[in-house]
């Protein structure tokens, strides 16, 4: 929604609008003041903290304030995790949209209602499963003595196989169970847009003889197009954010895998579980909100270039 | 101990705490330097006023907030309220104790910390950055206050000590007059070693026949609790006549019989670690533990009490902590590992006062009750007399139950041991006396056991290094590198693009200027 509003309209504007306005200002004092002054503290990033000092009070980090970013670099580990971040947030993006749109789409052509019900309930019941009881599953499947992955292979005559000594292996599990945990989630967003489609386009169809996949390709698909495109474009900004929870859980610390498994928010753990330093975790912080900050910004800009409907702002 | 890593949400929680801070920073909550010297100077007045002995205010009732590490055993409340009725008749004030279990404390108590929450007494430890946190400016400087409010607790601290326990020439705790000396070793099960005709564990060739025999007679039991927090390697460079300054696989390492005093050089580049790797990859691939070791999900308890594992690699205190616990049958033994015993650092279990503490004095008073009367100790280290515990005529305790209230598993131990009031306990393993005979005979003088490194000055390389131990030495230790030489290679090539040598240079000031005042 757009309003055209003359300069001298912004009063007038709020006055037309005032019960709208008055509905919306709680939510904008929460956001303001749980994300906007909350954002100076983005400063820590560059400063020397010390408790006895405050946020405010504390000496600034040598090189210019940026002292706190080095360790991210020097070791070359840097833009290798925020290569894997960025990998794997667009694979498991590209997985479990696609996934999601898949599942509400037979979710809508479900007859039957109960059946609908429980299976919409089966798919969802994940979302709700922490990462850590998922991680005791993994390591139940996986563990090269006990697991019963192994335990199946030798049953059918194959060797036993030591899954965590094998790093690509676990690009798909990862992959997997983000796509297990969210698909259910993700679809119910899917199901809302379709079921806001304009029945009469339905119904017209079926006059004219559509068949069920020409409905989804001409009817369902298009009319969801603009959410799919919400979707990936607020995936987008969290491009640089890893799922610390999710690859924690299921990696741990197994060294011999982080060449593929590893991203920033594992790394920044990693490196400064021993020295607890609040500075430097900040300046990590701080890095990846600044980098997820250009890229959603480019990306609007793109897409409001060439198809100006579909830009969030 | 248990200083395991199975840590859950921490950079969450870090993070989280980044902006947490950042919105009681501009109210003011973390005191600043301005307030910290207010309080410390109202601490101050009553000892001009009054004597130590019955001058000080105790007119106001409060409630001390103390903060321990571990998790409360089921009588722990029912004791605390006992406790509660002594310090409320003689000190008017109640004690207030919050647990920080063991998996979380690197990232709860640097939260606690900064937060300047109102922290009257907490455990601390250099194993914690106690010294770090220190310079941080986290906790309360006692050096005024503690000779008066808790003069036995402080009195009986050696030169030596009082420098252990200060940062920048400020005192920030005391600690128990009981001093461990840890000796790592094989807490291995004796109902196996019986059946294989095992006697001793003296080498890594009895170790190695031993783990062999385990595999060849009792496949379901892993012979070795080797997870990523350390297993075995903790011991290993001392047994090539080096020590640890930093944490356990850290790669700076002093060497105890360089010709230089105090010379730093590379673990990983001495000569035996090679050795060492290739052993425990030949070790690995005998199934002499899990492959899957560095994922292992932290268990709930030790895997040698369920009988999932057949040694554990650590001292002598866990293996008494251990046998007590144990089934009976398994008749746990203990065998040194290494060829030293060295006095642990006094800063090895600290009480310490937090920045934001309002009731220091008051805090302090409980700490000396604790060293001084009998009644108070017994309570908080062995719960309620008839209860949980009873003496024997010759004086040992003898606990009643120990999962209601277990003596050896409570952290009050650790900074409040005094050797006055320390018992034997009744159900120990018979060989304790000779275990311990033994250390006291191989106890050796360590000036680098009091030596704590400040890495500040290249935190960014210290943070890079400790990322490529997890890396690239953690796979080596636990022999899950096929080819350990090409392996070492690479760790090693890792670690000076890290900025080994700049970290190197730096611990090498730290150590001389430290050997140049203790000489003095």
């Amino acid at each position: 929604m757009r309003w055209h509003c003359k300069k001298s309209g912004f009063l007038h504007e709020i006055k037309k609008n005032r019960v709208l306005y008055l509905m919306a200002v709680p939510g904008m004092l929460v956001t303001f003041l749980m994300s906007y002054i909350p954002m100076s503290g983005i400063i820590l990033a560059f400063k020397n903290y010390r408790y006895d000092m405050g946020i405010f009070g504390s000496p600034w980090a040598a090189n210019f304030g940026f002292d706190n970013f080095r360790f991210f670099f020097i070791s070359g580990s840097g833009f290798r995790v925020s290569v894997n971040t960025i990998l794997y947030n667009l694979l498991n993006t590209a997985v479990s949209q696609v996934l999601s749109i898949t599942v509400a789409l037979l979710l809508c052509e479900m007859k039957k209602k109960w059946f609908k019900r429980v299976s919409q309930s089966v798919i969802f019941l994940p979302y709700f499963i922490s990462w850590t009881i998922v991680g005791a599953f993994v390591y139940n499947m996986f563990d090269s003595r006990k697991g019963w992955f192994n335990h199946m292979l030798t049953a059918l005559g194959g060797e036993p196989v030591d899954m965590y000594l094998i790093p690509w292996v676990w690009v798909i599990v990862i992959c997997f169970f983000n796509a297990w945990k969210w698909v259910g989630y993700g679809s119910v967003i899917y199901i809302a847009a379709i079921m806001g489609i304009d029945v009469e386009c339905y119904e017209a169809a079926n006059l004219d003889g559509a068949s069920v996949t020409q409905k989804i390709r001409y009817i369902t698909l298009p009319g969801i197009k603009n959410t799919i495109v919400i979707i990936l474009l607020l995936n987008l900004g969290r491009i640089l954010r890893g799922d610390f929870q999710m690859f924690y859980q299921i990696i741990g610390n197994n060294g011999q895998l982080f060449r593929m498994t590893d991203v920033i928010d594992t790394f920044v753990f990693r490196s400064l579980i021993n020295s607890a330093d609040l500075s430097m975790t900040a300046a990590a912080a701080f890095y990846q909100s600044f980098f997820c900050f250009i890229i959603i910004v480019t990306v609007n800009s793109l897409i409001k270039r060439f198809e100006p409907d579909y830009a969030l702002f | 101990m248990k200083a395991s890593f199975k840590t859950m949400v921490a950079l969450f929680a870090l993070t989280a705490a980044t902006f947490t801070l950042a919105s009681c920073g501009g109210s003011g909550q973390s005191p600043s330097a301005g307030e910290a010297s207010q309080s410390q100077a109202s601490a101050e007045a009553p000892s001009a006023s009054g004597t130590p002995a019955d001058g000080i205010d105790i007119s106001e009732n409060v409630t001390v907030e103390w903060y321990i590490l571990g998790a409360p055993d089921p009588d722990w409340d029912a004791m605390m309220a006992e406790f509660n009725k002594l310090t409320n008749e003689v000190l008017n004030c109640n004690v207030n104790v919050t647990w920080i279990d063991f998996g979380n404390f690197l990232t709860q108590y640097p939260l606690l910390l900064a937060s300047g929450e109102n922290v009257d007494l907490c455990f601390q430890a250099v194993w914690m950055n106690f010294q770090s946190e220190a310079a941080k400016g986290a906790f309360y400087p006692i050096e005024d206050i503690a000779p008066i409010y808790a003069p036995t607790a402080y009195g009986w601290l050696p030169e030596e000590g009082i420098k252990n326990l200060s940062v920048n020439g400020r005192l920030y705790g005391l600690t128990g007059d009981n001093i461990n000396r840890e000796l790592m070793g094989y807490i291995v099960r004796g109902d196996l070693m019986k059946k294989y005709g095992i006697e001793t564990i003296d080498s890594y060739k009895d170790l190695e026949n031993f783990m062999q025999a385990v595999v060849d007679n009792d496949p379901q039991i892993i012979p070795l609790d080797q997870g990523g927090d350390g297993g075995l390697f903790i011991q290993m460079p001392q047994n090539l006549g080096l020590f640890s300054v930093a944490m356990y696989n850290f790669p700076l390492v002093v060497n105890l019989e360089s010709e230089k005093e105090g010379e730093i050089v590379n673990l990983y580049e001495f000569p035996g670690t090679l050795e060492y790797f290739e052993m425990m990859r030949d070790w690995c691939s005998r199934g002499f533990w899990s492959k899957s070791a560095l994922s292992d999900p932290p268990s709930a308890t030790y895997r040698i009490l369920t009988g999932e594992v057949a040694v554990e690699a650590h001292s002598q205190y866990s293996w008494i902590d251990r046998y007590l616990v144990a089934p009976k049958e398994y008749d746990l033994q203990y065998f040194p590992g290494q060829p030293h015993a060295y006095m642990d650092s006094y800063a090895q279990s600290v009480a310490a006062i937090g920045a934001g503490s309002k009731n220091p004095e008051r805090s302090l008073m409980i700490y000396e009750k604790i060293a001084t009367d009998e009644r108070y100790f017994n309570l908080l280290h062995f719960g309620i007399e008839g209860k949980n515990y009873e003496f024997t005529e010759n004086g040992e305790l003898n606990p009643l139950d120990v999962t209601l209230f277990n003596p050896e598993a409570c952290s009050f131990a650790w900074m409040t041991k005094w050797k006055a009031f320390e018992r034997d306990l009744i159900g120990s393993p018979p060989s304790k006396a000779a275990v311990w005979s033994y250390v006291e005979s191989i106890a050796a003088p360590n000036r680098y056991k009091m030596f704590s490194f400040n890495s500040e000055p290249v935190k960014n390389e210290f943070a890079a290094i400790t990322n490529t131990i997890e890396e690239y030495a953690k796979p080596l230790q636990v022999g899950l590198v096929a080819d350990p030489e090409a392996g070492l290679k690479t760790l090693n090539e890792q670690l000076y693009v890290a900025g080994l040598e700049k970290v190197w240079a730096e611990m090498q000031k730290q150590i001389d200027a430290y050997n140049a005042e203790y000489d003095s």
